[in-house]
């Protein structure tokens, strides 16, 4: 059984049709900035 | 401005919601914002806006660490699709979403991976560039696919060699050296347009997987590693 992890992604894709990406994606955190300390 | 941090497969991101207010985000700034060490840090910055078009139920735009503006994100589109589920911003199961280069359609399957209809591919041509033979792949964006069998080039090559043929591209182009693991893998490293190596690049993945099915005959489902991690059986 394959373990999602890290950078694995899967390619569906049988030359006809599109072609599919799948994979995992994850929130990793939230956060406020104040941008006029960025200007 | 609030924002969320994001990963897909090693490849992160911010995704920042403009739909009620519009913030200053310069080219300047976002590569301020992306700076690993005095930022918050990422590859790429999505920025989420209503949409317009009848197909489409959001809207988002990709900026790379250097504050240029992008077509497509297959990593980024996944994190996107995350997003609105977590802030329950649409109960669809299929999300129809506006980007630069068309309508793309984002599910997610029993596993809880999402998927991403990155339409079809088109490999263009073969093309040589001082000795390096490529293939030049379009899927959103542009790909420039390295097969490391087909070519004699080593790894402290790879940084120089990528820049040459994005330097050729006057829009410039993602570089990607596809080693070809078994019948059903590959493993991949992406050259970012804008941005330099990545842990990922969904769009590279996409680009380097329909030459490795059309061109080398491997079988789809198709799996590619890269270095945000790796699997386990």
């Amino acid at each position: 059984m394959f373990i999602w992890m890290g950078g694995l992604v899967q390619i569906d894709w049988d030359m006809k049709n599109n072609l599919n990406l799948n994979g995992t994606a994850k929130v990793s955190f939230e956060g406020e900035v104040n941008l006029d300390e960025y200007s | 401005m609030k924002f969320t941090k994001m990963q897909g497969a090693g490849n992160d991101f911010i995704v920042v919601d403009q739909r009620k207010s519009q913030f200053n985000l310069t080219k300047p700034i976002i590569q301020r914002l992306a700076d690993r060490h005095f930022g918050i840090g990422f590859d790429q910055l999505l920025i989420l806006e209503n949409s317009s078009k009848k197909n489409a139920d959001f809207k988002y735009r990709i900026f790379n660490s250097d504050g240029g503006e992008v077509e497509q994100c297959g990593n980024g589109a996944r994190c996107f699709y995350r997003y609105i589920k977590n802030y329950q911003l649409s109960d669809k199961l299929s999300i129809g979403v506006e980007t630069k280069s068309g309508i793309i359609f984002l599910s997610e399957n029993a596993k809880g991976m999402v998927t991403v209809d990155m339409g079809s591919p088109d490999i263009k041509a073969t093309i040589n560039r001082n000795g390096i033979n490529y293939y030049h792949v379009l899927i959103g964006n542009p790909h420039a696919v390295i097969n490391l069998s087909e070519n004699n080039i080593l790894e402290d090559q790879y940084h120089e060699i990528a820049l040459d043929i994005q330097r050729s591209w006057k829009d410039g182009i993602n570089v990607g050296f596809m080693s070809i693991i078994d019948n059903n893998s590959i493993q991949l490293k992406v050259f970012e347009r804008g941005s330099g190596f990545t842990l990922a690049c969904g769009s590279g993945a996409c680009a380097a997987g329909a030459v490795a099915i059309s061109k080398k005959n491997l079988q789809s489902p198709l799996n590619v590693h890269m270095d945000g991690g790796s699997c386990s059986n």
